[in-house]
């Protein structure tokens, strides 16, 4: 339990002098950065040591890039570490080529998969990432401490297998730690010609790299430290979106409580630190709109106690008031918030740039024991990325390994499988219409059948996948930090995590939803056409079908708290959500649905043709499980009240919701009682814009007059000028909710 | 009309709407529920379609497609479609109801629905988890609420009774005895005036305000919040002698209510044209601003009145 008690008064309210200049300069740093060389170390590395065994051949290769790395020593710094490698014109590159063998390979296997990549039904390939580690281990250990339990183990492994992820984890930490030890030869060469008014800043920093991340931190500074050094030493071999720090506030906090209790350490200076860090972050990621480390603060302890503390409240200010678009802070609302953790997160949401994602911890921790995971470790619950909910440090990284797009699946089962934008029709199996369904249970049941199809075939996929990670790339110095590799004796992917869960978003689920109501009820409850008649209007994407149009939107829809429209979108939520549930991995872990839709809204809705639901062809779908713009016309309380009413116990993975505000009326006063009410309704994640309408279409008229305009995506947030036009037009025509 | 007053949850009313999340119309997060019929006739009316006690076809212009279906089956010619508009002539009305029946994208509706109070409030309910984290509830509004009183009074009866804060907005226009039955279940009146000056408020509104200032001293006199709304109007009543008159009448009262002063917008002109009439003011006064209310905040304050304008 926390001894310290917050106060808003005690932390500053703005960024220091000194912090804005530091932030000018990687500003300017960070635009132009030099020229990446891990890439080309690496694949130099792996060719020399060809004859050795593949696992140990990649593990010395990455060991000796991650060695190589070059060492930055930045201006007045009190953080000590560097690495280049993002930004606009610097793509993250996975070093070594394994995406494509495994694609080869996986559609060898299940032939099936690639037609229905071709109908859009879902996409392709995977992508890594998307997961925290536990780094708090190297700040609790040391990584003479990691290394000795490696070494302890390498005496006695279970098996040879063991024995060589063993060897590849030493050489990778030892070449981290080596690495770090070049730090301090820099400082050193630089004290001895520095200016005398630097000396006391490059003395202490000596000390500080000196100690960590080599042996155990003893206060803030080389906590903070040895976190950050890891970190971006970890992604320089992870470089994957959605890596991320997580839960920073929850493990750097007790040395912080220590340095306030001996008087060494004030919150104002930890709060510089932070600051610091932060720009760190920013000038490391310039301009990487899409790219999200995440930050997550508050939550709960193992327990079920609050773990809100003053360095959760330091984090959310510090982002508040500093002009960066990276890292990404979201905030956990733990059972017992408290108050102003709560005032906090409503201010955050008005203010903060768009920036803000609030998660509520009862109900997401719930959903994930319903899914099976014991208590203590649901509670320690991260974003991977843009809200994969993830345990911090006991998952493999196959977290946000693609999406598929439900509306589609509905399509398909309605035409017969037929693709109504391309004309491709389904060929693995012969769909019947709409037409020769006598009842409604039996369409249903052909939905739910095929959709069970096409989800088996795209998890069996995930597996081929996860056998090619393990195979081909490895990731040792990450697998360091991740429960339970050292006492399984195997790399993440190899059976090493503790699970082996994989996450991938069913996109859609609103817009699926009212088109298979709209469906019953006029096909089959209230006769307002026939089979036929609807399937000539959606080829027709209802040219010369206005009436019936007219007559499918007035069909109630999710969103507007109208009982039987949502129980017919929980019913659809349930079926995919079982399909996933019944799923096991191939090291026994599950399968979880990550709900959101964010940036795919307007493409996915490209896929689409004219659904039954009165929309016409090419309409962006749904915000996640928050129901269509065009359907909450009850105002906000009803669809919130509507999504709150889904079995959202069922999404291990998040189900997000995406609240865009008109301002005008937006005030914390307001905001706080509606994110009250939310969190007691038990939705999962609230964000949301909360920019004037008018304000992004004058952005788009001068986009140079709104370079820094941020919005929310979804997810992520964005320089809204970045953004490609249909994205843009998505964002701005969310439903603004007004009064 | 007061002898069988019982009023229950199958007590039925008119209403032409129910707002959820309202936010200026007492504290907190609130559903409103607007009861139709009112004895004034106030020019400047933004609720037209409150003023009739009984249902009237409306029709919203800006999602009226002119595709002329409502012309085709009105028997009394009340609706004229060409190619570039919809007139309507709607004192001819019989209130058949086929126009809006046919109307496919809801642009032309009858507006006012009879309901019992159980029927309000089953909606009103599904807000409650708002309410009670914003110190909301539910308010009655209209129209003129207390022109329904039995209705009026079963809908505050059944949320006080369910511990959901009530309000009722009204212009209190009706005898002290309907005004009476309201005090034990109503826990804030938003009194709406419009006028001190008797004659003027003839003037604007149709009838005289003896009945009103009486009814507001007397409601003063018990320990019930109440909030005393003026709605400022350029040229009408937006003067230094409404201002005095005002600070005066509110200082004899026994209990110094708050004053929320609100601002003449124009949003209500479309609103008399969509049901077939002709705004009884002239179209082109200006909206109020902050400006037109500061010489009211100043005197107000003056005199200690708590005042604020919305």
């Amino acid at each position: 339990m926390n001894t310290l008690t917050h106060t808003y008064e005690e932390l500053t309210s703005g960024a220091s002098p000194r912090i804005k200049r530091l932030a000018a300069e990687a500003r300017m740093r960070g635009k132009n950065q030099p020229p990446y060389t891990f890439a080309a170390d690496l694949a130099a590395a792996y060719a020399r040591f060809e004859g050795v065994p593949k696992h140990e051949r990649q593990a010395l290769a990455f060991a000796e890039a991650i060695e190589k790395m070059p060492v930055y020593l930045l201006p007045d710094e009190r953080l000590v570490g560097m690495v280049y490698h993002l930004g606009e014109r610097i793509k993250a590159e996975d070093p070594v080529s394994w995406h494509k063998e495994a694609e080869e390979i996986a559609y060898k296997i299940i032939p099936e998969n690639a037609e229905l990549a071709e109908l859009n039904v879902y996409t392709d390939g995977a992508a890594r990432g998307h997961i925290t580690w536990r780094w708090d281990w190297i700040l609790k250990k040391g990584t003479d401490g990691l290394l000795k339990d490696y070494r302890r183990a390498l005496e006695n492994p279970r098996d040879e297998k063991a024995s060589q992820f063993y060897r590849c984890v030493i050489y990778l930490l030892e070449a981290f730690q080596r690495w770090c030890d070049k730090h301090v030869d820099a400082l050193k060469d630089a004290l001895e010609s520095c200016e005398p008014s630097d000396r006391p800043r490059l003395q202490e920093l000596i000390e500080i790299c000196s100690r960590v991340p080599r042996y155990p931190a003893r206060n803030f500074r080389e906590a903070l430290q040895s976190f950050w050094i890891q970190h971006i030493a970890v992604i320089a071999e992870e470089p994957w979106g959605g890596n991320g720090p997580g839960r920073v506030d929850y493990f750097l906090w007790p040395y912080l409580e220590r340095d306030i209790a001996e008087g060494v350490m004030t919150l104002q200076d930890a709060r510089e630190l932070i600051d610091e860090m932060f720009i760190r972050f920013d000038e490391r990621l310039m301009d990487a709109d899409g790219w999200v480390e995440a930050i997550v603060v508050g939550g709960s302890n193992p327990n079920g106690s609050s773990s809100v503390n003053p360095l959760s409240y330091i984090i959310v200010e510090s982002i508040m008031g500093l002009d960066v678009l990276h890292p990404s802070i979201y905030m956990r609302m733990p059972e017992d918030c408290p108050d102003d953790f709560i005032k906090l997160a409503a201010h955050y949401l008005l203010k903060g740039r768009n920036r803000a994602q609030i998660l509520n911890d009862p109900a997401i921790i719930k959903a994930m024991e319903t899914f099976g995971m014991p208590k203590e470790d649901a509670a320690m619950y991260t974003c991977g990325g843009c809200m994969e909910i993830t345990p911090q440090g006991m998952n493999s990284d196959l977290l946000f390994a693609g999406f598929q797009n439900i509306p589609k699946t509905v399509e398909l089962v309605i035409t017969g499988g037929e693709c109504l934008v391309t004309g491709k029709k389904l060929k693995a199996v012969n769909l019947p219409s709409l037409v020769a369904y006598k009842t409604f249970d039996e369409f249903y049941k052909a939905f739910e059948n095929e959709l069970a199809r096409e989800l088996n075939l795209f998890f069996r996929r995930l597996d081929i996948y996860s056998e090619m990670c393990a195979e081909n790339r490895p990731c040792y110095l990450q697998s360091s930090m991740i429960a339970d590799c050292l006492e399984r004796g195997r790399e993440m992917h190899d059976g090493g995590a503790r699970y082996h869960d994989y996450g991938s978003s069913p996109m859609g689920l609103p817009n699926a939803a009212d088109a298979i109501f709209a469906v019953k009820k006029a096909v089959y409850d209230d006769n307002i056409c026939t089979a036929e008649e609807l399937l000539a209007a959606l080829r027709a994407n209802f040219e010369g079908y206005e009436d019936l149009r007219l007559k499918l939107r007035a069909i109630p829809k999710y969103g507007q708290q109208n009982p039987e429209a949502d129980a017919m979108a929980a019913r659809v939520m349930e079926s995919v959500c079982r399909i996933y549930e019944s799923y096991r991995t191939r090291w026994g872990g599950r399968a979880k649905p990550v709900v959101l839709t964010f940036v795919w809204a307007a493409m996915l809705g490209s896929q689409l043709g004219a659904t039954a639901d009165g929309n016409k062809a090419g309409t962006p779908i749904a915000q996640s499980l928050t129901p269509q713009s065009s359907s909450m016309t009850e105002g906000i309380t009803a669809a919130i009240g509507s999504y709150t009413s889904m079995p959202l116990n069922l999404v291990a993975g998040g189900g997000s919701s995406m609240w865009d505000i008109d301002p005008q009326w937006a005030s914390p006063a307001v905001i706080e009682p509606l994110l009250r009410t939310f969190l007691k309704l038990g939705g999962h994640i609230w964000q949301g814009n909360t920019t004037d309408v008018e304000e992004l279409i004058k952005a788009r008229e001068n986009p140079n007059d709104y370079r820094s305009l941020m919005v929310r995506v979804g997810g992520y947030s964005a320089r809204f000028v970045t953004l490609d036009d249909e994205l843009q037009r998505e964002i701005i025509n969310r439903r603004r909710h007004a009064r | 009309m007061l002898g069988d007053f019982e009023p229950s949850s199958k007590t039925e009313g008119w209403v032409f709407d129910i707002q959820r999340f309202s936010l200026h119309d007492g504290p907190g997060i609130r559903t409103t529920i607007f009861i139709k019929g009112c004895p004034l006739q106030c020019i400047w009316c933004h609720n037209p379609e409150g003023i009739s006690p009984r249902p009237q076809v409306r029709v919203n212009f800006n999602i009226c497609t002119l595709c002329g279906r409502c012309a085709d089956v009105c028997e009394s010619g009340c609706h004229i479609i060409d190619k570039n508009s919809h007139l309507l002539r709607l004192d001819r009305c019989m209130l058949c109801g086929r126009c809006a029946s046919v109307c496919l994208n809801k642009a032309t509706e009858i507006v006012g629905r009879k309901m019992t109070a159980e029927d309000v409030m089953s909606i009103v309910r599904k807000d409650i988890p708002f309410y009670e984290q914003s110190g909301g509830g539910v308010t009655l509004s209209g129209g003129e609420p207390m022109a329904q009183p039995e209705f009026a009074l079963a809908i505050m009866k059944m949320a006080h009774t369910e511990n959901i804060h009530t309000a009722i907005e009204t212009s209190l226009c009706v005898n002290w005895q309907v005004v009476e039955k309201f005090i034990e279940t109503a826990d804030l009146f938003l009194v709406d005036l419009k006028h001190i000056d008797e004659t003027l408020h003839k003037e604007l509104t149709g009838i005289s305000n003896r009945q009103i200032l009486s009814n507001v001293r007397r409601l003063a006199q018990t320990t019930k919040p109440m909030i005393i709304r003026i709605c400022l109007v350029p040229g009408y009543n937006a003067n230094s002698d409404f201002a005095e008159k005002l600070v005066e009448f509110i200082t004899s009262l026994e209990q110094t209510p708050e004053v929320e002063i609100l601002l003449y917008h124009r949003l209500g002109i479309p609103k008399w044209k969509a049901i077939g009439e002709q705004p009884p003011m002239p179209e082109d006064v200006p909206a109020a601003d902050r400006d037109d209310a500061s010489e009211w905040v100043q005197r107000l304050r003056d005199a200690c009145v708590p005042v604020r304008v919305q």
